[in-house]
């Protein structure tokens, strides 16, 4: 029963997908919600149970087909559950689960309710797809997979046409990042003839290929990570990406589907063991999003985005430890990242749906008193984020930190002044919504229903409680920074927590403060898009508008040619008369001629 | 004795002549007449091919042909003579209603 | 064979004034001429029989019909020659040109020597037997040319006379 663990897993939210599509019409909102918490359930509670099989060290493979199988490659499709799927796994269904119930209370009034749960169903699925797969071309149909249903979730109140294009322009750089991953498996296989995890890198190991070739092969991964966690440059469509329902916010902008980049390295890290300038690129493209991430986060006036800005930036911390090569590091702070960032959204979500809708902190604020339990989880969440001891996000930014000065001191100043912006905007964000009087107009802002307070509580504890996790990774000795460290910490807190608050206080009265214009996509715009629209007209008119013409003319010659023929028939007896004896005269040489 | 050469080509010259007159003139008696005197070169060749062979049945032949050109001459002139009761006009160049 | 030559000039010469001459009067009688010049011909060629007839039929009976036309109808009309000059050219190339095709292609053919037939028996004989059915059938011929010149060149009232 064990051994077949993985399909359960997998098949279960497919399953559910499966009968909320087919009989979307008869199944109302709540048994839908209902249906599809208990198939992650399912999911979860399979790989609950295979966890101490799996941690004892024996990991679970089930081999599903072989798809092609020529002299040159074989690739065959299969699932396993070792340690890193385990914990994947594990977040995705925890995670997930809790969403999916949050999910019951959020889009209770909403319409559409069985299409949005059938979505979510299908993500799990492929999300477990990917970091179930045993070979890179069952992670990349799950990679495709996220990124489809992340383009049906975004754009899912499907009237606004704002939403439709923000959808689009997630999934088209998404796009872009699997170019990396295909161009990545197709060196690999090319080279290796074989997409399967284990054997890749059993070869990898024996054999490597060029350092040209390993390059290109880690640039192809960073590419690829870069589309789908959100890293410079192709960071942009995540603040756009709050278009869609804040559960979904949650689960995927936060926990899943942007973990999918940080999972693949470490899968193949390997790779980027062999190929140093792929590491380095990791770390500088790293720290550059944390700081981007930071900076933008400090000028946001929407709730959702500056929680998406600071996505950006714990995905930034993230590549970072990738870059310095403690792979399990990233790993632990993508966990408990999932916990607490999880919580803010879901937390903020409360706020929105308390609030009737409203996202603009301006015209928040006193939110303490009329949600008082969302107003302690975000706190919690926010004091997690920020990284104060003994909370889970302590532990794995500590990781972090250390991992860094171990490697040099200019690294770890960046990553301290990350940290210093992150207390910054988190504490602003807290001013501006928790303290103070109330701003805005709804006149009666309610909590949330049980399920959707529920499940905060359950992230709260599992932000609070995280660090200990820490033991199940492989993470860089801190003991004799230990006290460095905490004291950083709360040093960082204090002084920019306070300065945070102090400056939302201070600007609270002002009239709402210039839009920053992230740079980013004017660029995109005038580099990319421009052209492409360009070239696009240029083909337009040349190829379509030419060669519709030239088949058209080929009618109008047709027709001019017989205009000059026709002029023969003159109606002339006379005429005739002259053309009959051409013709007998042609006929006679013809014949003469023999 | 009149060698067959000489006869085939003032046979021909005629038939060419005729020809020339059918395409040239616009009088549609005059058309016609050009036609018999084609009709006429090509009897004169047949009469001169029987008297090389000793065939008498090309002159039996050039009877028939006396025959039909002497049927469709009538023919001819009434179609010109009801055209012209019509239109009043005997120009050729008047009747060219084929005309594309 | 003097003959033949003085004959056939004068056929020849007669044919051009038909197709040249400026007005129908003239093209007819000049037609007439050329016939009566063939039929001498054909007494040249020792044809006898077709000679005669020839004399009856062409130029006895169809000519007095043109001229029967021309004069009722008052058809007189001044020389109508095609207006457009290329066509002109055009017609007189065409028509030296079959000429010379023509006279090439027989002056690759082999000559030929024979001896010289013509009477009336002899004709009539064959007349009767090898050509029997088209004989019988160009009586037909000649009762639908009747009927449809009778028909076509009556007017329209019914009145005999136009």
């Amino acid at each position: 029963m064990l051994k077949y663990s993985p399909l359960i897993t997998i098949l279960s939210p497919l399953i559910g997908w499966l009968i909320l599509t087919l009989f979307r019409s008869s199944i109302s909102r709540r048994v839908a919600g209902v249906i599809s918490s208990a198939a992650v359930a399912i999911s979860c509670i399979t790989v609950g149970l295979s966890a101490n099989t799996i941690l004892g060290g024996h990991p679970i493979d089930i081999n599903l087909f072989n798809w092609i199988s020529i002299p040159a490659m074989t690739l065959s499709l299969g699932l396993t559950l070792d340690k890193l799927s385990l914990l994947m796994g594990v977040m995705i269904t925890g995670v997930g689960l809790l969403v999916h119930i949050y999910s019951i209370g959020y889009m209770a009034h909403d319409d559409n309710g069985t299409r949005y749960f059938s979505y979510l169903n299908l993500f799990i699925f492929f999300m477990l797809l990917l970091v179930m797969s045993d070979s890179m071309i069952g992670t990349f149909m799950g990679w495709e997979g996220v990124g489809l249903c992340s383009y049906l979730l975004i754009g899912f109140w499907n009237h606004n046409q704002l939403y439709l294009k923000a959808a689009v322009k997630a999934f088209v750089m998404n796009r872009i990042g699997d170019v990396g991953f295909v161009i990545a498996m197709a060196i690999l296989a090319f080279q290796y003839g074989t997409l399967s995890y284990s054997e890749l890198i059993h070869h990898l190991t024996v054999a490597p290929m060029s350092a040209l070739a390993l390059l290109t092969v880690g640039i192809g991964i960073v590419v690829a990570l870069c589309g789908k966690s959100a890293q410079f440059p192709l960071y942009t469509w995540l603040p756009d990406a709050m278009a869609g329902p804040t559960p979904v916010s949650a689960l995927i902008h936060a926990a899943t589907m942007v973990t999918s980049g940080i999972y693949l390295v470490n899968r193949l890290h390997i790779i980027f063991d062999l190929s140093h300038p792929a590491q380095q690129l990791l770390l500088i493209l790293g720290l550059l999003t944390l700081m981007i991430g930071g900076i933008t986060a400090t000028f946001q006036n929407d709730l959702k985005k500056i929680l998406a800005y600071s996505t950006v930036s714990q995905l930034g911390f993230m590549v970072t430890a990738l870059g310095l090569g403690w792979y399990q590091v990233a790993l632990f702070h993508m966990l408990t990242h999932a916990f607490f960032k999880a919580l803010l959204f879901l937390s903020a979500g409360n706020i929105i749906h308390g609030l009737d809708g409203e996202q603009d902190i301006k015209n928040m604020g006193g939110v303490r008193k009329l949600l008082p339990v969302t107003t302690l989880m975000m706190g919690i969440g926010t004091l997690s984020l920020i990284g104060l001891p003994p909370l889970s996000g302590f532990f794995s930014k500590d990781a972090i930190l250390a991992a860094a000065l171990a490697k040099s001191p200019i690294i770890f100043g960046i990553l301290v002044l990350g940290a210093a912006l992150t207390s910054f905007y988190m504490s602003r964000l807290i001013g501006y919504v928790f303290l103070g009087t109330y701003r805005g107009s709804v006149s009666h802002p309610h909590e949330g229903s049980v399920s959707m307070t529920g499940s905060l509580i359950v992230l709260g504890a599992l932000s609070i409680a995280g660090g200990i996790f820490k033991t199940v990774f492989d993470l860089p000795e801190t003991h004799h920074i230990e006290i460095l460290l905490i004291c950083l910490s709360l040093g960082i807190i204090s002084t920019f927590g306070t300065v945070g608050i102090w400056w939302a206080r201070r600007t609270v009265a002002l009239q709402p403060s210039v839009r920053v214009i992230v740079g980013i996509d004017a660029v995109y715009d005038r580099f990319v898009v421009a052209p492409y629209l360009y070239f696009s007209r240029v083909i337009m008119n040349a190829v379509d508008r030419g060669l519709n013409h030239t088949v058209m003319n080929v009618g109008t010659v047709t027709r001019w040619v017989a205009s000059g023929v026709v002029q023969i028939h003159t109606g002339n007896i006379g005429t005739y008369v002259i053309l009959m004896i051409l013709g007998i005269i042609a006929l006679f040489l013809k014949v003469v001629a023999h | 004795m009149i060698s067959i050469d000489w006869v085939v080509m003032v046979s021909t010259v005629l038939f060419c002549i005729g020809a020339a007159g059918v395409a040239t003139r616009r009088n549609a008696i005059v058309a016609l007449m050009s036609i018999e005197l084609m009709l006429n070169a090509g009897i004169l060749a047949l009469v001169g091919a029987s008297a090389h062979h000793g065939d008498l049945r090309a002159q039996v032949v050039v009877l028939f042909i006396m025959m039909i050109s002497a049927a469709e001459a009538s023919v001819g002139l009434a179609l010109i003579a009801t055209a012209f009761r019509r239109q009043f006009e005997i120009d050729l160049d008047h009747y060219s209603s084929l005309k594309w | 064979m003097v003959i033949f030559g003085i004959l056939s000039a004068i056929a020849i010469t007669c044919g051009l004034a038909v197709i040249l001459a400026n007005r129908p009067i003239y093209s007819i009688i000049a037609l007439i001429l050329c016939l009566y010049a063939i039929g001498g011909i054909y007494l040249a060629l020792h044809a006898e029989f077709l000679a005669i007839v020839h004399l009856i039929v062409y130029a006895g009976a169809i000519m007095v019909l043109f001229l029967f036309v021309i004069m009722l109808m008052n058809l007189d009309r001044p020389k109508y020659l095609n207006r457009s000059k290329f066509i002109q050219w055009l017609a007189i190339g065409s028509a030296t040109g079959l000429g010379i095709v023509v006279t090439s292609a027989i002056a690759q053919t082999p000559a030929m020597k024979a001896a010289p037939i013509g009477s009336v028996t002899e004709i009539g004989k064959l007349l009767f037997t090898k050509f029997l059915v088209p004989f019988e059938l160009s009586t037909v011929l000649f009762l639908s040319a009747v009927i449809g010149v009778v028909i076509t060149a009556k007017s329209p009232t019914g009145d005999p006379d136009q």
